[in-house]
């Protein structure tokens, strides 16, 4: 790769690291699963990146790359040993949501299947134009309409029941 | 909690973000660290296959010793630079699998069966096996387990659910073998969970792998590659015909 090339894909991977991290945990719900998806889907966008970005913005090709990375991870048979629970390990501490609404949401988004996470992931919490999204997940715009819509549907159903749950919890203190 | 309002929650999730555990330099560095030492790798098999042609060149009618069997070798050796694994159980369901392949995708070419890497767990090998048809390039894992090594894998209530799935099917077997399938958006697989303990799973995906594209140069229109080839690998019957195959196994 020329100079100039793994400079730019550099200034990429330190601009896009965060955000990138952050889509890879909202689909896996895993922060130690979201630092390996990164850096492999960084890994892979590097063999490509002298064509890629002289296309065009690189980030939707991220997207994809890091789409196939976790959904490559959702195939293995064998169960990885971190707890799955929702749970988010070594965080930075403070509470971010006191509302708990976030974490109810997260927990709940866990239980949308992958395919309809990933829509909703990209169209609601990347805030993406369906077109994008679309492009994300190589499928036309009107699957990524139905499949965010079965997703919300599941993800509101999750959220129903979970809060059910929480209530007699709560009344009991 | 309304369409509305969850929309507006997912926009406004609030995450206990940790310190990025990365260094999008090292990443850097070690992605141009792979590829020089692909190339490499690369060039000393051409440099190979140009010495081996030069040799059989030199061996004219007139020449009465037979040219030694040289035995290129079909897939690239594991790409994490560990020693491919040689337990004689795991090298025997290795052979095997490279021998029934052959008759079971009998339009495929280019089928290859790259040397396995240590065992993710005890009592457990994956092979991956690629392939190129008329779809495209294409690849399947085959996951084999002793029954101790079966405790690591997902149970058949962890793989699919009945009415969730587009299948999620168990075919119990004459010979007391249950066979799971599973289909899901873009991919069926089947896992066989036999009755002597042992575990024969596949994931039969119709993802394309990145350097699976990029070796076959699988683009699109617009010459990205394609991520996804539109068949599955193998069918059910071909499904079917691995899983239950008695000669795959650990113990």
């Amino acid at each position: 790769m020329r100079t100039g090339d793994d400079a730019s894909f550099r200034e990429f991977a330190r601009g896009k690291a965060l955000s990138q991290r952050r889509t890879a945990y909202l689909l896996c719900g895993d922060w130690h699963l979201a630092e390996d998806l990164v850096p492999t889907a960084l890994i892979k966008l590097y063999r490509v990146w002298p064509k890629v970005s002289r296309k065009g913005p690189v980030d939707n090709y991220m997207r994809q790359v890091l789409l196939r990375c976790w959904l490559d991870e959702q195939r293995r048979p064998w169960r990885r040993k971190e707890n799955r629970d929702g749970v988010v390990p070594e965080s930075a501490g403070a509470h971010t949501d006191p509302t708990g609404i976030s974490d109810l949401l997260l927990l709940a988004l866990a239980e949308v299947p992958p395919k309809q996470r990933a829509a909703v992931v990209l169209r609601y919490c990347a805030d993406l134009p369906v077109a994008e999204v679309a492009t994300a997940l190589r499928c036309s715009e009107g699957t990524v309409k139905s499949q965010a819509a079965r997703g919300l549907e599941v993800l509101r159903a999750a959220v129903t029941r979970r809060e059910a749950e929480r209530l007699p919890v709560e009344r009991s203190r | 909690m309304d369409d509305k309002q969850l929309v507006n929650g997912l926009r406004g999730l609030a995450l206990a973000e940790p310190q990025l555990g990365f260094d999008p330099d090292e990443v850097a560095t070690t992605a141009a660290k792979k590829i020089r030492s692909r190339r490499a790798t690369i060039g000393v098999g051409l440099a190979t296959l140009a010495v081996l042609g030069s040799a059989v060149t030199f061996l004219g009618p007139g020449d009465t010793q037979a040219p030694t069997q040289v035995a290129i070798p079909s897939a690239p050796p594991p790409m994490n630079g560990l020693p491919p694994a040689t337990d004689p159980q795991l090298l025997r369901n290795l052979e095997h699998l490279r021998e029934v392949l052959p008759k079971l995708l009998p339009d495929a070419t280019d089928i290859a069966v790259p040397d396995l890497e240590p065992g993710q767990h005890p009592g457990t090998m994956t092979a991956v096996v690629e392939f190129r048809d008329g779809a495209g390039p294409a690849s399947f894992n085959v996951t084999i387990t002793s029954p101790k090594g079966r405790a690591n894998m997902k149970k058949a209530t962890d793989i699919c659910k009945p009415g969730k799935s587009p299948r999620c099917e168990i075919v119990p077997q004459s010979n007391g073998d249950k066979v799971l399938f599973s289909e899901y958006d873009s991919g069926a697989d089947a896992s066989n969970y036999r009755a002597d303990g042992g575990y024969i799973g596949i994931l039969n995906s119709s993802f394309v792998s990145g350097l699976l594209a990029e070796r076959y140069d699988f683009k699109d229109e617009e010459g990205f590659y394609k991520m996804d080839r539109g068949r599955l690998p193998l069918n059910e019957d071909q499904l079917t015909q691995l899983v239950t195959d008695p000669a795959f196994s650990l113990e």
